[in-house]
This record gives structure tokens, C-alpha cells and sequence, in this order.
């Protein structure tokens, strides 16, 4: 069972001008139960338009997809989930208090239940203190927090947050990381949207690249960061100047920066024949690890590759 | 659950100008009482007037009566003109607000479906209108009972046609509303149709009827007529009951019909619209 799967979704909005845009093309994924899972991609690439498919607020145009293993569409498994919106506008007119206590109802919750957790998630985002405020006084961070704490109200087993830490400061972000790593332990699923690549790194187990409609690249952010194939060996003294031709023949390094040592390798028998050689020709090694490809560089990658 | 939610919501959204029409109303109910505790109107009537025989009276009503029939008749008229005007102007954004990116996504992402949304709000609207003529219409009421001793219920019919009233254009106004996403197009289309369109369809025979004889074409109109609501006539069923005079209902259910079937169009176009 997975908490979200989608086959061949496609969505292509129809607009007044002749061209119509195709704003996602046969976008297949998985998310796994109790998972953070990153969606990322450039500007217009339709990371929003496929939240939206989920929870039914446009229609698609082809494929489809299931949510927590209703269809989409199914209006009651949205109890179930929880949604933070790019954008979003709460009613000005509403304090934050009534804001949850409406859409607390709307959603589904019953009295009793429902004002002890507005108290909760309001104190949890910091914002218990602005509980009687209408939000058309409220400033970008703030209303972001209350997003926040609306999206969490239900208690959801699904969380799709749309560019989730937008507005936030820095503290008000790693508390946020903290939250979700914290949800996670208990098993809810998080769905999320970001440009913050150094934050999905952090704390998505898997993410999808999203270009054009297309889904370019999916997988574990562990694997795909990791390469398996390149090395990096530090050394704590240089091979010496008079073996290290003979050396650099034999083992044909990607680079060689002072005590930095880049290579290729196919296996662990290949690494092991590296440092071997490395030793025998009077190099000492310090450390040597697997090379780490920053999500950025990775997502800069997919994005432009796919350019052409 | 949801729709008292949602209710509480609509009302909220327009805290403001219910407000306003309130202290409004409260205004000249407060003048009303000053009249009563001034003047003693029932004797100061009775000295200087003689009842005519006039048809919107019960026939064998005394004076008193009689003049509380035509105080209730300007009233109910007067009020239902005001209700139906102003809550057309109040009521207009309310859709095309809840629809605006950013917000309509909170809307339909809880467990809720776009007719129950849309059922929701028409509730709220004819809250609106049914609090506000009703404070004023039950308060009138209650001060004109008081200072002549008489009570004619059928008064409060108001409340009801107001709404009902309202309750069939708001119909038309949602439509619009999904359709165009903007309250000033609503409000102008409402009002050309009450004050325009409907007026000559119910006086097709002496106005379109004497552009062609043509069978045909007459029948158009008359089935245009039949087909459209009847703003006026639905008021004028106040008048019809507070005067005791045989009330023609073709009016109020044709409507009622056409109410129901913009409804049904307003959900099946908010069903289908991507948001
Ligand atoms: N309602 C709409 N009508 C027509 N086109 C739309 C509509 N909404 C989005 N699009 C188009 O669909 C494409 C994808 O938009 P989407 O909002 O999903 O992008 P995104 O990945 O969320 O971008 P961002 O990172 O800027 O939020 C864009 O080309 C956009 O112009
Ligand atoms: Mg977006």
C-alpha cells in the first residue's frame, strides 16, 4: 500500500489563447507510507499542479492516482490529510483562532477534540499569542505558521506541504525540520515541495525531479548523492614526485590536487587495488570516502540536461 | 458540521455590513418607538380620519386596523425593496472571494464536496438576509402591536419572501459568480435582470406584445415569462397576505423551479471548474 501512487498523470490546462499548457506529461510515482518524500523542480515545472491533482482541486486530463488508496476525487479520505498551500490567503476577516476552528470543523472535528488541539498546534508554531488577531494583520512568516498548524489540526496521516518553510526564519525553520523528523517517528507520511535544497537534503528519504511536467530523476537522496563510483582518497603525504608518473599510469586518477586524490573506481576490489597502489608507491593515506554530489549540483544536472 | 461551519464563516466574511444594516434598521425602530411614546396614534387617527373603502382592507376592518394595513403594506414593500438591493451588493463577492487562489484550496481540500461548499455559502447568504429583515420586520411588528393593540402575523411574511426572494436570484448571482469569478459583473447582470428584464416580461401584454402579433413570438415571451422569476411578485405576496386578499402562488413555486434548476447548473459548472 503506498500513500501515494500515480500512474501516467497528466494534467493540461486549456486556457483562452490558442496553446493550451501542458503542465504535467504522464508523471508516474510512488510514495511509501511513513516517508518524507521531496518534490522538486524550476519554477512552472508543475510540482503545484500535481498537489493539486491529489486533492482534487483540478481535474486531470489523463492518468491517475490514488491518495492514502482512495481514488482522488474521494472526498473522505481528505480527513486523513493534511495540506498547506503555496500562497495561501486565510480569510482576512478571521482571527487565527477562528480560522482553525472552522476549517478545524470543516475538516471533520468534533468539538471537545478540536479546541484542545487548536491550543496545542497554535502553541506548537509559536503562535498562541496572536490566537485573537485577524490574519489581514498577520505578517508573511506568521501566516505561514498558521498554515502550518491548520495543516497539522487533523492530526493528518498525510501531510502535502506546498514550499512549506516559505516566509519562515531561521529558527522557525529548524524547528520545522525538527517537526517533520518528528512526525516521521510517528509514522505520518510528508509530502513536500521546496526550492530549499539544502533542507529537502536534510530531511527527505527520497526525492523526484520535476522538469517541465516530466519526471526527470527519482530515488533516494542517499543514493543519488552518493556516487558510487568516485572517490575521494586525502592523503596525509604526497606520493613522491619521482613514482608518481608510474603511479598516475596505473591507476589513472580523475584528479590530483595537492593531497586530494579523485578516482574512479567499479567496486570495493577496484578501491582496494587503489590504495594498494597508493601505499606501494610511498603515498599514506588519511581518509578515503565515497564522493557526496550536493543535491544541487545533482538537481543543476537534471534540469539542464534536459534542457536539450 | 460542515455547513453551520461554513454559515458561521459566510456571516463572518460579512460582519461589517450586517452590522451596519442593523444599526440601521435598529435607527428606525428607535424612531418608530419615539413616534409610539409621543404621539398616541390610534385616537389621533380616529378623530381625523375617515376610512375610504379601499380593497386592500378586509372589508368590515375598523379605522385602526385599516391604518395598520397601510402601514404594513409601504412597510413590506419598502422593506423588500431595501432587503433585496442591499444584500445583492453584500452578497455578490462572497463567492468569487472564497474561489481566489490561495484561499479555495483550503476550501475543497478538507473533506467536503464542492456542492456542500456551495450550499454552505448559499445558506449563509440567505442567513444574511433573513436576520436583517427580520430584526427590523419583527421589531416594526412588535412596536406597531403595541401601539394599536393590533397583531397581524401575516406581517412577518416578509421575512419570507425576502428571502425566498433573494434565495432564487443568489441562485442566478452563483452562477455568475463561478462563472465569471467577479462581484461587479454578478450585481450588474442581477439588477438588469430584476429591474429591466423582468419588469418587461411581466408586462409583455402591453409592452412586447405590441411589437408583432405574431403567435409564435408571443408564445416565446409568455414561456420566457413563465421560465424567468418573478422578484416582484414574489414581494407582492407579502401585500397579497397581510391584505387577506387570494394569494396567486404560480408566482413563488415557478420560481422556486427555476431556483432550483440554477442551483444544480451552479454545482455541475463548480464540479467541473479546475480551481
Ligand atoms: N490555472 C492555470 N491555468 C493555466 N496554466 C496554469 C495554471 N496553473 C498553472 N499553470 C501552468 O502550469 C505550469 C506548472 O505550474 P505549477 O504551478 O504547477 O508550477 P510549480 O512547479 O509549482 O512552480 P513554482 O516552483 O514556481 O511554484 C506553469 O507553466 C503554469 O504556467
Ligand atoms: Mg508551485
Amino acid at each position: 500500500m503506498n500513500a501515494i501512487l500515480t500512474r501516467d498523470l497528466t494534467k493540461t490546462y486549456s486556457t483562452r489563447s490558442k496553446h493550451a499548457v501542458k503542465a504535467l506529461s504522464g508523471v508516474s510515482l510512488e510514495v511509501r507510507p511513513g516517508e518524507i518524500f521531496g518534490l522538486l523542480g524550476p519554477n512552472g515545472a508543475g510540482k503545484t499542479t500535481f498537489i493539486k491533482l491529489l486533492l482534487g482541486i483540478i481535474h486531470p486530463t489523463g492518468g491517475e492516482a490514488h491518495v492514502l488508496s482512495a481514488r482522488i476525487g474521494d472526498v473522505g479520505v481528505r480527513k486523513r490529510i493534511g495540506y498547506l498551500p503555496e500562497n495561501h490567503r486565510f480569510p482576512p476577516y478571521l482571527t487565527g483562532g477562528q480560522v482553525l476552528s472552522i476549517f478545524g470543523r470543516l475538516g471533520g472535528m468534533d468539538g471537545a477534540a478540536r479546541r484542545s488541539r487548536i491550543g496545542e498546534m497554535l502553541d506548537l508554531v509559536e503562535m498562541g499569542r496572536w490566537r485573537d488577531t485577524k490574519t489581514a494583520k498577520y505578517s508573511h512568516g506568521m501566516l505561514q505558521r498558521l498554515g502550518l498548524a491548520h495543516a497539522l489540526l487533523n492530526d493528518p496521516d498525510l501531510l502535502i506541504l506546498d514550499e512549506p518553510t516559505e516566509g519562515l526564519d531561521p529558527v522557525g525553520r529548524k524547528r520545522f525540520r525538527d517537526l517533520l523528523l518528528d512526525l516521521r517517528g510517528k509514522g505520518k507520511t510528508i509530502f513536500l515541495n521546496s526550492h530549499i535544497l539544502s533542507e529537502v537534503e536534510r530531511v527527505c528519504d527520497r526525492v523526484a525531479i520535476l522538469n517541465r511536467g516530466r519526471l526527470v530523476r527519482s530515488g533516494s537522496v542517499r543514493e543519488m548523492t552518493e556516487s558510487e563510483h568516485v572517490v575521494v582518497v586525502t592523503l596525509a603525504e604526497e606520493i613522491p614526485p619521482a613514482l608518481r608518473r608510474q603511479w598516475e599510469a596505473v591507476c589513472a586518477p580523475i584528479s590530483v590536487d595537492g593531497l586530494v586524490v579523485t578516482a574512479t573506481v567499479r567496486d570495493t576490489r577496484e578501491l582496494n587495488r587503489l590504495i594498494d597502489e597508493i601505499r606501494q608507491h610511498g603515498g599514506l593515506i588519511d581518509s578515503v570516502v565515497k564522493k557526496k554530489s550536493t543535491l544541487e549540483e545533482l538537481f543543476l544536472e537534471a534540469v539542464t540536461e534536459n534542457v536539450v | 458540521m460542515s455547513i453551520p461551519a461554513l454559515v458561521e464563516d459566510t456571516l463572518r466574511s460579512r460582519a461589517k455590513a450586517i452590522t451596519v444594516l442593523l444599526g440601521i434598521a435598529a435607527f428606525f425602530l428607535l424612531l418608530a418607538t419615539i413616534v409610539a411614546l409621543v404621539t398616541d396614534v390610534p385616537s389621533a387617527f380616529t378623530a381625523n380620519v375617515t376610512v375610504p373603502t379601499d380593497r386592500t382592507v378586509p372589508s368590515g376592518a375598523s379605522p385602526i386596523e385599516f391604518l395598520v394595513g397601510m402601514v404594513y403594506g409601504g412597510l413590506a414593500a419598502l422593506t423588500q425593496f431595501v432587503a433585496i438591493l442591499v444584500s445583492v451588493f453584500i452578497t455578490a463577492g462572497i463567492l468569487p472571494s472564497t474561489m481566489e487562489r490561495g484561499t479555495v484550496e483550503l476550501y475543497l481540500s478538507k473533506p467536503l464536496s464542492r456542492a456542500r461548499l456551495l450550499t454552505g455559502r448559499f445558506v449563509g447568504c440567505l442567513a444574511i438576509v433573513a436576520l436583517t429583515t427580520g430584526f427590523f420586520a419583527i421589531g416594526m411588528w412588535t412596536i406597531i402591536g403595541l401601539e394599536t393593540g393590533v397583531w397581524n402575523p401575516a406581517f412577518l411574511s416578509v421575512i419570507l419572501t425576502a428571502t425566498l426572494c433573494f434565495a432564487v436570484l443568489y441562485t442566478m448571482m452563483m452562477v455568475l459568480g463561478i462563472a465569471t469569478r467577479s462581484a461587479a459583473s454578478t450585481i450588474i447582470v442581477v439588477f438588469l435582470f430584476v429591474y429591466i428584464l423582468a419588469p418587461i416580461l411581466r408586462n409583455r401584454q402591453g409592452w412586447l406584445f405590441a411589437i408583432s402579433e405574431n403567435r409564435l413570438y408571443r408564445s416565446v415571451m409568455d414561456l420566457l415569462y413563465y421560465i424567468f422569476p418573478k422578484p416582484e411578485e414574489i414581494a407582492a405576496t407579502a401585500n397579497a397576505l397581510i391584505g387577506g386578499q387570494s394569494v396567486s402562488w404560480m408566482p413563488v413555486w415557478s420560481s422556486v423551479l427555476f431556483g432550483a434548476a440554477m442551483f444544480a447548473f451552479a454545482v455541475f459548472l463548480f464540479e467541473r471548474k479546475d480551481l
